[in-house]
């Protein structure tokens, strides 16, 4: 299990996603090219995918702007488990390619759910905003995450439903309150 | 939060002294120095929502969006960062019994730190909201603003006085 964190881990990842969404042109050496291509795919290798820890329990609804040719949004969802120190394990990236997906978490186990909302652009600088809340999923209730970026202003919501009873709103968790309940 | 930019904070930081030495060391100072300063902004508005329900709402969403540290990195063309900024966000909310004022301070500390003339304790006033009792579901807004960094965040807190949009202001945005 990889260990938050680094800005090599961060860096890794925004060289996948470029990598996965631009492609590389062959326009260089062809030696230089395998070499950064191997580079490339075993940092790529390393991108922890979530898998899911029980069955799905949690519904994920992300909103953001479109953007344009000119300056792209994009959006990840980190999944971070802890432990009763407050040690924080990453346990993986989901797949965002849907802004509507559910993922399964342990009941009982303390997660940081972690939205990064980021955008990239030939004439503007780049920038990350990333928010997220601390849950732990209790054994038969399922949640909804609502995070949304939109024209600057963040938002995350999170609902908890018994089967059976109406659902209702619970506060997000910062992760600096762990430990603090 | 984390921002890459060039020379934006150094703009903010004029945007917010309008490019004089003279910094407002109050909120108050800040209300009367903003109409002469370069970016300087003043809004008046008005909700069909109690006063104690924008007070209450403000109360709640000042301290979940508002206590930020923003990260500014300066990266030369290779895209290494060169320096880093680190700025606090401080919200404050006096509340009186029929007038609130709501502000902000941002602290900037780290190399890239280009400091115009003397910072309060608590960082440079940044923005400044007033909530004023006007009826039994009106309640006034006088916004005091840079258009240049606090655009966001007087959107925000209008949203919140209306009570339809709870989120938060992105501060990396202008």
């Amino acid at each position: 299990m990889l260990v938050y964190d680094s800005k090599l881990w961060r860096h890794v990842n925004e060289m996948c996603r470029e990598f996965r969404v631009i492609g590389i042109k062959i326009m260089m050496n062809k030696t230089v090219l395998l070499l950064l291509l191997a580079g490339l795919l075993s940092a790529c290798a390393s991108t922890r995918v979530f898998k899911d820890q029980s069955p799905k329990n949690i519904e994920v609804i992300i909103e953001k702007d479109e953007g344009s040719v000119f300056n792209a949004k994009e959006a990840s969802v980190e999944v971070w488990k802890l432990e009763a120190d407050c040690k924080t394990t990453l346990l993986g990236e989901v797949d965002t390619e849907s802004s509507k997906f559910k993922i399964g978490l342990q009941p009982g186990q303390l997660a940081y759910i972690n939205f990064r909302f980021f955008s990239s652009g030939l004439f503007s600088s780049d920038n990350s905003m990333t928010y997220g809340s601390l849950i732990t999923p209790k054994k038969g209730y399922n949640y909804l995450f609502k995070a949304s970026y939109v024209e600057g202003i963040y938002n995350l919501e999170i609902f908890e439903k018994k089967a059976g009873r109406k659902s209702r709103q619970i506060e997000t968790r910062h992760y600096s309150e762990c430990g603090s309940s | 939060m984390r921002v890459v930019v060039g020379l934006g904070l150094l703009f903010v930081l004029l945007a917010s002294g309008g490019c004089s030495m003279k910094q407002p060391q109050s909120a108050q100072e800040f209300r009367q120095m903003l109409p002469g300063s370069m970016f300087g902004k003043q809004e008046t508005v008005t909700v069909d929502r109690s006063y104690s329900k924008v007070i209450d709402t403000f109360r709640k969403r000042a301290g979940k969006c508002l206590n930020v540290v923003v990260q500014r990195d300066v990266v030369n063309r290779y895209g290494q960062v060169v320096n880093t900024t680190n700025i606090t966000y401080t919200p404050t909310l006096n509340v009186g019994k029929s007038r609130a004022e709501l502000y902000l301070q941002q602290l900037p500390e780290g190399s890239a730190t280009f400091v115009v003339g003397e910072m309060p304790e608590k960082g440079f006033y940044f923005f400044v909201a007033d909530a004023i009792h006007a009826g039994k579901n009106k309640t006034r807004l006088d916004l005091y603003y840079s258009s240049y960094g606090a655009d966001t965040l007087s959107r925000a807190v209008k949203n919140w006085a209306k009570g339809d949009n709870l989120g938060c202001p992105d501060l990396t945005q202008g």
